[in-house]
């Protein structure tokens, strides 16, 4: 689209350099064909390799203090890991009845023999470590619940009641009205201290075998854990192609209606692709996966080559329109738009990577990903794409309406009536507009909300079947599945929990604890400890206190198992768990300061608490590291996007006018998450950098026709606008109609954040033409000068020469 | 420049809106962290004019002055060498005036002399953690302590200081309940269901054995002559002649009865383990289940109001009010 002056003027060295590589690149045009060819096939081939990767551990901010010891403690104290498997009687009377307690002790014994099962951590009614005792008069009856040789006679079923009740374990492993049973696992994440490469996938889709194998119209089953979400995601991946599918077939369309040919669509479909092939291919190579953010990564490619294409057609189906052969026509086409559209392509991959300053792996893989996506881009599209051109001739029906939609005299009317906003007072009454919508939307953008918002996993939508799940389980039990943990780690103590200095603290904590508001419950060792020493006193709740002594605080010595798995050996860790109501962000960060606010004060010899473990401690410190990157982030995009500006075009007019519409569009977006409940999160953060990188595109290409037709031409603001939308309005406007539709096609994705990420970028992408065609003009009508640098132009032609063709 | 000020101030106004919608967003407000009376162990209530006090876990005392509307942490000074209180309160009593005694682990005695606002330690023991149990005052004005292994204490300054009783128990047996009458009798409520009453308010002492081997946990004067005994796994025995004799009462529940108390119209109450709320409109003759199938222990209780308990166990404070099965039942019919 740009170029069409430049082969009168006299050349730059610059302009030397970029056509001797287009000739080069043209008299190599089969040799770039056939490498490109093999290259395609080579990594299509390479691409079967391409892994799925929803790996939990990749989710977490590791540089942050909460997760410096995560890995160390993750060994210890499994339990982020853990699954739970419910199943619910829904037929007559409760569940102590011969067909649950078959079926419930065959999906115990199923379990225990899937892969990745810590065996040693499978719990349920059977295991022979969940016993009940009773207080006698002589002392006390224990016993496993389940008898030995259990035929579940009448008899025994009512044994297995009663038992049940004196064990103490309603509302942990039965259900609160005796219906439900629960089985519960951890998944085996190290083995011998190693970390295990756990098919995640494989195992939830085992576990939904299981949930079907037992269903029935008595019978439900219910499966919690980070495992099943897992599942529900790469399922979702999985429908994820289907709309990859949809969107592919929208852009055909759009592609058609624009260029009316198809050679000229099909070639802009395939030079879109090969860079989403070569990245499948590479992916795998540099040990990378596609995990549930990444995956978006394809479509964003796809549009961005998509736009680059159509740039790239249209120039050379105009100099073929002007009589020029398709060869050549591929040549001034690449001679114009290489540079300006590496420079484009190298803006948004500059965007891509400073998502990469998020210390969140999965981000950082995103913009690693796009990033890549991007550069390749540079040779499939500024390459490849010219060789195939140059090979193709325009069919006759693109000829005869080429000018339909690019050119058209009502295309020309509506740019002409819109340049009247590059006049004074129409441009005042756009800027009040856009500074009244960026004040009420600033109000709005107030309300946005770190972290998640609603209950249950929140990648996934309320209705899907594990949040259905989830709330099944957590109304039928006492358990809570939002944890907090702090871990108490204890030096100079060969039994840290027969010190009473060591217990006593832990237990002022615990009891602090249990007051912060939002915390339903906490489950310390010396909890259980009071607990265990009053039952060991015939149950009385008066005994339930911290003795002095070590032989004292011995009695409550079943506490101190390890094998409960809130303490190591000898207590030189424990663990308080903390339970919260849900893991709202701010509820979230109201408890950890709360919890903070106490550790400051607390100071006990040897006693060191450290924060914070489980998923509300890693919501905690994820959240915090989303919130620390947002501004970094919007700083480094802005500013590196300013500099840029800066570097091109010499001036800071052209600094403002770029960078203010982009401002205002990226206070919408923050408004927009804020009034549609969508919280800032690892998934949403990126957004607006991934927004602001492409969108930034429309407002350079604009700005740059802009005062390249103001400098050289000598044109009026108003009739140099005018030109700027002829030229590249339309392309514009195209492309932002393409990506928008695009990504929106994920709004209607499985996945709850996909759906999230889709239509926030959606409306990026759309809302930033709007503002470089509205916005841009008025500012420029107050910044530059109304009737252009007619003055100027004999004074230095070639400096602004220069500047504008760097574009 | 004047031609472009208005660009420039647009612009500006921009960043200066920009600042404010991405300026760091501080939480919403939170309700203070306090001490929550439903999430703490709570061993003992006792009223002084409005003001309630509630003791239990890990050495906290509560004090509401609405009616459990809202409790607070009372202030706890240091005292008897006890700098910073942890150890466990097993019971409280009022003790005259606005004198109130609380009990506990570590053989601590607090007292406070403004009806619970403040409390100092005045007696703990440095070497045993052995818990004490029960305290009253009797209608000499001596104020009697028990508590575990046998320990009775005595004082007769108001609770300023403590001195051990002699004793003969040769099983050493746990002291977990007292009653204190306004005629000069106390009874005393033991382990291995021994009893330990008090003719003179609490000068002599002697032991009773009831027919049983079990723990008892508390005794209840039910009438002027009624004295019932609670215990182990919802056992309950009643004397009409101050433990000469002693006949064990039925009452259907096979959960460990920890509290009791009367109401100001005659009725008898007992709480235990799995919530059990035992009944007795006769005077202590018999028992009906009020409540019972919980999951947690109810220890003690007092009533605020006519039929209105406010209970302390291990959940925590809660209320109940009385007879409100039988009445929801009445209007049925």
């Amino acid at each position: 689209m740009a170029g069409t002056h430049s082969h009168a003027a006299p050349r730059t060295s610059g302009q030397r350099l970029v056509e001797a590589c287009s000739n080069l690149l043209l008299r190599l045009r089969f040799v770039v064909l056939v490498l490109a060819i093999g290259i395609t096939g080579f990594l299509g081939y390479e691409a079967r390799n391409i892994q799925l990767d929803p790996g939990f551990l990749k989710l977490i901010p590791s540089h942050h203090p909460f997760m410096q010891d995560f890995m160390k403690y993750a060994t210890i104290f499994p339990g982020h890991n853990r699954v739970v498997l419910n199943m619910h009687w829904k037929g007559d009377g409760d569940m102590y009845n011969k067909t649950f307690m078959t079926e419930m002790e065959k999906l115990a014994s199923d379990v225990f023999f899937l892969p990745d099962v810590d065996r040693t951590r499978v719990t349920s009614l059977f295991s022979p470590t969940v016993r009940f005792t009773k207080v006698t008069e002589e002392g006390f009856i224990g016993a496993p619940i389940i008898p030995e040789t259990f035929t579940k006679t009448d008899e025994q079923l009512a044994q297995v009641r009663r038992n049940v009740e004196d064990a103490g374990i309603i509302g942990r492993y039965v259900g609160n009205d005796g219906r439900d049973a629960m089985i519960m696992f951890e998944v085996q994440e190290y083995s011998g201290g190693q970390p295990v490469r756990v098919n995640y996938y494989e195992l939830a889709n085992k576990l939904d075998e299981l949930r079907a194998k037992y269903e029935s119209a008595d019978i439900e089953v219910n499966v919690i854990g980070f495992v099943m979400i897992v599942g529900a995601i790469v399922d979702g991946l999985l429908g994820v192609i289907a709309f990859f599918g949809i969107s592919f077939l929208i852009t055909t369309a759009l592609l058609y209606l624009y260029c009316r040919s198809w050679k000229l669509t099909g070639l802009s479909l395939v030079v879109a692709m090969l860079p989403v092939i070569w990245l499948g291919g590479l992916l795998p190579m540099v040990g990378a996966g596609i995990d549930p953010i990444s995956i978006l990564v394809p479509f964003l490619i796809f549009s961005i080559g998509v736009s680059h294409a159509v740039q790239m057609t249209n120039a050379w189906k105009q100099s073929v329109l002007g009589g020029d052969s398709s060869i050549h026509a591929s040549r001034k086409a690449f001679q114009a738009l290489f540079v300006p559209g590496s420079l484009a392509l190298i803006t948004n991959g500059l965007g891509f990577l400073v998502i990469m300053r998020i210390q969140i792996d999965i981000v950082r893989e995103l913009g690693m990903t796009a990033s890549m996506g991007v550069m390749l881009m540079i040779v499939t599209n500024k390459m490849i794409l010219p060789v195939l051109l140059s090979l193709i001739t325009l069919e006759p029906s693109a000829r005869k309406r080429a000018h339909a939609v690019d050119d058209g005299e009502e295309v020309r009317k509506s740019w002409w009536a819109l340049s009247l906003l590059a006049t004074r007072k129409p441009a005042a009454v756009v800027f009040a507009i856009s500074a009244a919508l960026a004040a009420l939307s600033a109000v709005y953008a107030r309300d946005l909300k770190t972290g998640d918002v609603g209950q249950g996993a929140p990648e996934l939508w309320p209705s899907d079947r594990y949040n259905v799940d989830n709330g099944a389980i957590l109304s039928r039990y006492d358990i809570g599945t939002d944890i907090l943990t702090v871990i108490v780690e204890t030096t100079g103590f060969s039994e840290a929990c027969l010190d009473h200095s060591v217990m006593t603290a832990v237990d002022r904590f615990d009891l602090y604890a249990r007051g912060i508001n939002g915390v339903q419950s906490v489950l310390s060792v010396p909890a259980i400890g009071k607990m265990v020493i009053a039952g060991m006193n015939e149950g009385n709740p008066r005994w339930a206190g911290l003795p002095r002594s070590s032989q004292g605080l011995a009695v409550g010595g079943y506490a101190y198992n390890p094998d409960i798995g809130l303490n190591t050996e000898g207590c030189q860790a424990m663990k308080v768990d903390i339970f919260l109501k849900n893991h709202d962000g701010a509820l979230v960060a109201h408890v950890v300061e709360e919890v903070k606010r106490f550790l400051d004060a607390e100071k006990t010899p040897g006693v060191t608490f450290r924060l914070a473990f489980g998923n509300v401690g890693v919501a905690a410190a994820t959240n915090e590291a989303v919130e620390e990157a947002e501004l970094e982030m919007l700083l480094s995009i802005f500013g590196a996007i300013s500099l840029l500006c800066f570097l091109t075009f010499r001036s800071v007019q052209a600094v403002i006018c770029i960078i203010v519409p982009l401002t205002i569009v990226s206070i919408f977006c923050n408004a927009l998450m804020a009034r549609l409940g969508i919280g800032l999160k690892v998934s949403t953060l990126p957004v607006i950098a991934l927004g602001v990188g492409v969108g930034v595109d429309y407002g350079i290409y604009i700005y740059e026709r802009l005062i390249h037709e103001m400098r050289h031409e000598g044109r009026p603001l108003r009739q140099a606008f005018y030109e700027a939308m002829k030229q590249r309005g339309t392309a514009a406007l195209f492309t932002a109609i393409t990506m928008s539709v695009g990504v929106f096609t994920w709004a209607f994705s499985a996945l709850k954040f996909q759906a999230d990420m889709g239509i926030l970028l959606s409306f990026m992408f759309l809302v930033n033409v709007f503002g470089a065609i509205f916005l841009l003009p008025a500012l420029a009508a107050w910044l530059l000068p109304e009737k252009g640098y007619a003055r100027h132009r004999a004074a230095e032609p070639v400096v602004d020469r220069a500047v504008a063709q760097s574009r | 420049m004047a031609r472009k000020s208005l660009g420039i101030l647009m612009a500006m106004l921009i960043g200066v809106i920009a600042v404010y919608a991405f300026y760091p967003r501080s939480l919403p407000h939170f309700p203070a962290t306090e001490t929550n009376p439903t999430r703490l162990r709570i061993n003992g209530i006792a009223m002084i004019g409005e003001r309630l006090i509630a003791v239990g876990e890990s050495g906290h005392i509560l004090i509401s002055d609405d009616t459990g509307q809202h409790w607070r942490d009372a202030r706890i000074g240091p005292g008897a060498g006890i700098t910073r209180l942890d150890a466990t309160l097993t019971q409280v009593a009022a003790v005259g005036g606005k004198i109130a005694l609380a009990v506990g682990h570590d053989g601590v005695v607090l007292r406070s002399d403004d009806a619970g606002e403040t409390w100092t330690p005045v007696r703990a023991e440095a070497e045993s953690s052995d818990p004490l149990f029960a305290v009253c005052r009797t209608s000499t004005g001596t104020i009697i302590a028990a508590g575990s292994f046998g320990r009775l204490l005595r004082s007769t300054d108001d609770g300023a200081s403590f001195e051990p009783v002699a004793v003969d128990l040769p099983d050493e047996p746990h002291l977990n309940g007292i009653a204190c009458a306004d005629d000069g009798k106390a009874m005393i409520a033991g382990e291995m269901a021994q009893v330990l009453r008090s003719r003179d308010g609490g000068a002599t002492w002697d032991m009773v054995q009831l027919p049983y081997n079990g723990s008892l946990y508390g005794v209840v004067q039910a009438g002027p002559s009624r004295w019932v005994a609670f215990g182990l796994l919802g056992h309950v025995f009643g004397t009409d002649d101050f433990g000469d004799s002693w006949s064990e009462i039925k009452t259907g529940a096979e959960t460990s009865l920890f509290g009791g108390l009367k109401t100001a119209d005659g009725r008898v109450v007992l709480l235990g383990q799995g919530s059990t709320v035992l009944v007795s409109t006769d005077g202590g003759k018999s028992f009906g289940i009020e409540r019972i199938g919980g999951r947690d222990s109810l220890v003690a209780g007092i009533e605020i109001a006519p039929g209105r308990l406010m209970l302390g166990g291990e959940k925590g404070i809660s209320e109940l009010t009385l007879g409100r099965t039988v009445a929801a039942l009445a209007g049925g019919q």
